[in-house]
């Protein structure tokens, strides 16, 4: 292996852990994103990272169904009683390596089969327990073994006991060559066959071994019954070997095991395999699946982050909606804008009157506030419309925004509980533990702060006067005159009044609330053009429930999605950026 | 069938309709619907025969023991796997069976047993475990046949545990050799796994079915190991009544299991409801008092129209002087509030004050269209069920329908105010008129003005006889008097009318109080929701009886 696709490797495996360490807090998540990816990291693992070490010898490893004979086939393998061998299924539970003294050594240091524990084997038994840690790797020294081969002995693939599976699992991407000990019960079985053809698709040399088999016609059925096999795991002219049910054992673990369909008996034959080209063989096939498979998780994961995006987006969709249901009343900040306008295009005489009305408008308006509230008592019983009063308003509006926040929150609810579980986790808590009141609360500061008239509304309502202004000549004069009209009229009523009533202070009351009078009549009566003429209202209605829902993001969505925002963004950014960069690096090397 | 199984499944039956706002519990009616109608297929099937289906991996030898069972070749069988490749039914002649596609051999002299040998459980031909799958569903009484090598296959026992408690099961151990067996771990196994094995034999099936073949080699007893005893087991001891047992023990174990499901959804539910109810109470409550302050200070605040209503009601009971005289004051003073009702121009500005004293004071009813209910309160009914809607979808319920509720509340809240202006308070202001003109009260008022009038004549009559003509001063000055006298007495009287109409809008609040604050005023939908959820609920409450 160069120095480059090594360095490479490691680049990837490294950049993997920081991936797996930074979607440590969102377990449900990474375990989903991780899913069907156990066959490429335990390539990476145990034979694309380690291939250095183990050089130059052949890791074989007596794989099959429970209780179809592994450990015999091994004990033969190795012409004594090694592994234990039991009557009951799914005995062994952890690996066993036999090699001879340099290689034992090797394997004890690590070098044979990284990213297992190697242990040495004290006592038999050992192997039939659970109770060690799943990456045990137990080995003993058989010198009987030559330089270039180990044997390994594995768990099933197919009991009830699921631990066993992985284990074997680790060991078949670490394995060069398989044999596959097969019984004339267990040959077709699902799980054995998914397990040797997933092993001959990624390069290994898979043997098969009929075990129990009945010599009669010289194993005419055991022939037929590997065909099968071979057939179903898209194996060619593999060598087989067999196992007669009458074939000694108890006092004799010498005998070679027959070829069925092969140059020699099984041991021979791993001794004859040609080391080098088998191991570039399956490391070549292992880095290209490797490389494929990675290659799919980490486009997975681009289309896992569209998927998180279109759900954020369709969130914020969900609170748009909401926030359009928002019905603002204008109050009169906005009804005043177009009587602002044409106060400032009033001829010289309006522009005084106006000015004196304001004055003194300033100057009665808490009595006149009194006064209303007054009216407003009789109005109420008389007619059950209650005409609106800025607080009453804020109320309103108030209460609109509890509503829309509470109904958007629960429309989240069943809809977050339908997501995929691994998603839904990510929301879940945040919004079983959301203080809706307080929320709300945020919300209400938010949206109703400040002027209810923001500059740029402002700015646009007198761009749009304006130019209203410029285009309609006639019904300008219409406007103005409107307002002089209303401007002088009590005015005109009022001073003659004045002159001949009479008395202290009369005239002077009436000349001050005769502009008063005009200066009132022209704001009700340009605050209903504003709305008419000009549809002020329904721009600002929008500008209020825009800012309805950018506080609808902030106080709900961001608090509610941060977790989901913060894998996207983990996603997007650099654990799967370092894993694409090393990917790519490794993918040069095909 | 026991009646406490019929009712429970009776019970399981009415809850696997269920489409109502409960989401856990409608997650849950496919498998439920599923679980009753195969609980009702085998209650129609409770008849004498038992359905036994022989499971177990490739090549464990399920077809040779059926053959050896049978002493004769039913079944195919073969050293190349799979083999069986559709179920085949060894069954009495003249059983009525309907599985279309299977195999039937119909010689079987095993009274009442129906024997299905499957397709195997874990080939990689997939459709065989598919077969199998429907084999148990119809089966009574599971024969797992193994090996040593596959007594522990994932994909046998992945089919087995969802029937754990559904089927009866037995083990059989089917090419036993003289070496150790494997019964010892298997059962071991099998019972830390929550299955229950009522029997276990150790057979040799091939040797038995060599023994019985012409042309067999011949096999000492012993060879076969427990095949007798099995033999024995399914000719002799599976009586009628142990095979009703059987099913019935079958259906009991798939009830109890489906109960269990419904009462663990239950359980947590349960303490959702009462939360719920409490808040709408809550809400009631919070609604109840808006409208009474909204009510109170509106319509029960204006004591000119109490005095209004009982001072109509006085001016029709009048009489004597100072009653007449009262009708008179009473048909000016009214003349404003009356004349628009008689000229229909008028008719389009009636305020509603006016109409309230009619509703006080006269039996027209309320019209159609007078809504006591303002804006205000229909946005607070609106929060308070909004508020309601989120607690609900927090417990997991769909939400009910938004702004359905208003119109039932509107119509509640008028029949209540309606209920009690028509009702006590009409009463009261009736009261206060009675009280005004009842005959004391009018002899008492009447006595002043008539006896100075009396006085008056007394005192012409009495000049007149000696001789003295009164002149026109005596006559102004008496008539001075007495208008002064009237008009005392009307003042008076009109104090009280005023007087007993403040008492009579005061009692009056306080029934419009009882009124609103019954319970029951608004959220009848949500109410009517939580009521339905708690009997859904006690529903599966009782299944825990039966199954006890």
């Amino acid at each position: 292996m160069d120095e480059t696709l090594g360095n490479a490797l490691v680049e990837f495996h490294r950049a993997l852990e920081g991936f797996q360490r930074s979607f440590e807090p969102f377990p449900l998540i990474a375990a989903h994103l991780l899913e069907h990816t156990g066959g490429w990291r335990k390539q990476l693992a145990f034979k694309l990272l380690p291939h250095l070490g183990g050089n130059g010898c052949l890791i074989a490893a007596v794989a099959g169904g429970t209780n179809t004979g592994k450990s015999t086939v091994f004990n033969l393998l190795l012409g004594e009683d090694v592994s234990p061998v039991r009557t009951t299924a799914a005995a062994t539970c952890r690996p066993l390596l036999a090699a001879n003294a340099l290689r034992a050594e090797q394997g004890l240091a690590g070098e044979l089969l990284a990213n297992l524990v190697p242990q040495p084997l004290e006592s038999a038994e050992e192997v039939l327990s659970q109770e060690a840690p799943e990456a045990t790797l137990y080995i003993i020294e058989k010198n009987s073994l030559p330089d270039r081969l180990v044997l390994l002995d594995i768990p099933d693939v197919d009991s009830i006991v699921l631990d066993n599976w992985e284990v074997a699992r680790n060991i078949q991407a670490a394995g060069d060559v398989l044999i596959a000990v097969l019984t004339g019960e267990k040959y077709k079985d699902e799980k054995v066959v998914s397990f040797f053809r997933a092993a001959a698709a990624s390069g290994r040399v898979v043997l098969p071994l009929m075990n129990k088999a009945n010599p009669g016609r010289e194993f005419a059925v055991a022939r037929a019954q590997v065909q099968d096999f071979c057939t179903d795991t898209g194996l060619i002219d593999a060598p087989s070997f067999v196992i007669a049910h009458d074939f000694a054992l108890a006092d004799d673990f010498a005998r070679p095991i027959p070829a069925l369909n092969a140059p020699a008996d099984l041991r021979s034959y791993l001794e004859s395999l040609d080391v080098e080209p088998i191991k570039r063989h399956v490391f070549q096939q292992s880095l290209q699946d490797f490389v494929s498979q990675s290659g799919d998780f980490i486009a997975r994961l681009a289309e896992q982050s569209g998927e998180l995006d279109g759900l954020l987006r369709d969130m914020s969709q969900r609170a748009g909606h909401y926030a359009a249901k928002y019905d603002p009343e204008p109050d009169a900040s906005v009804g005043k804008l177009l009587h602002t306008f044409i106060r400032s295009k009033r001829g010289p005489l309006s522009r005084t009157l106006g000015q004196i009305g304001a004055i003194t408008n300033a100057v009665v308006a808490p009595v006149g506030r009194m006064a209303s509230r007054a009216i407003r008592g009789r109005l109420l019983m008389e007619t059950g419309n209650v005409p609106a009063e800025e607080r009453d308003i804020r109320a309103h509006h108030e209460q609109q925004i509890i509503m829309q926040t509470r109904d958007l929150v629960r429309e989240f609810i069943p809809y977050v509980r339908a997501l995929p579980k691994p998603v839904a986790a990510l929301i879940e808590p945040a919004l079983d533990v959301i203080d809706i009141d307080g929320t709300a609360q945020s919300i209400i500061d938010e949206t109703l702060r400040g002027d209810s008239v923001s500059d740029s509304f402002r700015a646009h309502a007198e761009a749009k006067l304006e130019e209203w202004w410029s285009d309609h000549k006639v019904r300008r004069q219409v406007l103005i005159e409107i307002d002089a009209l209303l401007m002088f009229t009590p005015t005109a009523i009022a001073l003659p009044l004045a002159m001949f009533t009479g008395g202290v202070g009369v005239p002077e009351v009436m000349a001050l609330g005769g502009p008063l009078a005009g200066e009132f009549f022209s704001r009700i009566m340009e605050q209903q053009f504003a709305d008419q003429w000009f549809d002020l209202l329904a721009p600002w209605r929008k500008e209020q429930q825009a800012r309805l829902q950018t506080s609808f993001e902030n106080n709900l969505i961001i608090p509610l999605m941060g977790d989901m925002a913060e894998v996207k963004r983990m996603l997007d950014g650099e654990p799967t950026a370092a894993l694409r960069r090393s990917h790519e690096a490794c993918q040069k090397h095909l | 069938m026991p009646e406490a199984f019929v009712r429970s499944l009776r019970t399981l039956e009415a809850l696997a309709g269920y489409a109502g706002p409960w989401k856990a519990l409608r997650d849950e009616l496919p498998l439920l619907q599923a679980r009753v109608e195969e609980l009702k297929a085998r209650e129609k099937r409770l008849d004498g025969v038992l359905v036994v289906a022989l499971v177990g991996g490739s090549g464990v030898g399920k077809s040779t023991l059926l053959n050896a069972i049978a002493g004769d070749t039913i079944a195919e069988t073969s050293e190349m796997r799979p083999c069986t490749r559709v179920p085949v039914v060894y069954h009495p002649p003249g059983t009525r069976l309907q599985w279309e596609g299977w195999k039937c051999v119909s010689r079987s002299a095993l009274e009442n047993l129906v024997l299905i040998d499957t397709p195997d459980s874990d080939t990689i031909v997939h459709e065989h475990r598919d077969r199998t799958q429907q084999v148990l569903v119809e089966c009574d009484l599971i024969l797992i046949c193994a090996t040593a090598e596959k007594y522990l296959d994932e994909a046998t026992w992945s089919l087995l545990r969802p029937l754990q408690g559904q089927r009866a099961m037995v083990c059989v151990e089917t090419k036993a050799t003289p070496q150790d067996g494997i019964k010892e771990d298997w059962l071991r196994r099998l019972a830390a796994n929550g299955f229950e094995i009522n029997h276990y034999f150790r057979v040799n099936a091939l040797k038995w079915l060599d023994a019985r073949l012409p042309g067999g080699r011949s096999a000492a007893v012993e060879e076969t190991y427990d095949f007798p005893k099995l033999d024995h087991y399914l000719r002799h001891e599976l009586s009628r009544e142990r095979i009703l047992r059987i099913k019935r023990s079958n259906a009991a174990g798939l009830l109890v299991r489906a109960a269990e499901r419904l009462l663990e959804i239950n359980a947590t539910a349960r303490a959702t409801f009462d939360t719920l109810d409490e808040e709408i109470a809550q809400a009631d409550k919070a609604i109840a008092r808006e409208c009474f302050e909204h009510v109170r200070a509106r319509l029960f605040a204006e004591t000119h129209l109490w005095a209004f209503a009982v001072g109509r009601e006085t001016s029709l009971r009048a009489k004597g002087i100072i009653g007449a005289t009262w009708r008179l004051i009473e048909a000016v003073r009214s003349l404003p509030v009356r004349l628009p009702g008689w000229l229909p121009w008028f008719g389009l500005n009636q305020s509603s004050g006016k109409r309230t004293a009619d509703l006080l004071g006269t039996d027209v009813l309320v019209d159609g269209d007078l809504h006591l209910i303002s804006d205000l309160i229909a946005a607070s009914y609106r929060s308070h069920q909004s508020e309601l809607a989120y607690h609900a979808a927090r417990a997991g319920l769909d939400s009910p329908q938004l702004d359905a509720g208003l119109n039932a509340f509107d119509d509640e809240l008028n029949a209540r105010l309606v209920r009690v202006i028509t009702g006590p308070a009409r009463e009261r202001v009736q009261r206060a008129a009675r009280y005004l003109t009842n005959w004391p009260v009018t002899v008492l008022f009447d006595a002043l003005p008539l006896a100075f009038l009396l006085y008056s004549a007394y005192i012409i009559l009495f000049e007149y006889w000696k001789g003295i003509i009164l002149g026109g001063g005596f006559i102004i000055h008496s008539a001075t008097v007495f208008f002064i006298i009237l008009g005392a007495e009307l003042f008076l009287y009109s104090f009280l009318a005023r007087a007993l109409a403040w008492v009579a809008r005061r009692r009056s609040v306080q029934d419009l109080r009882a009124a609103l604050y019954a319970p029951g005023l608004s959220f009848k939908a949500e109410r009517k929701m939580v009521e339905d959820l708690r009997a859904v609920s006690e529903k599966i409450e009782s299944l825990q009886s039966l199954i006890d």
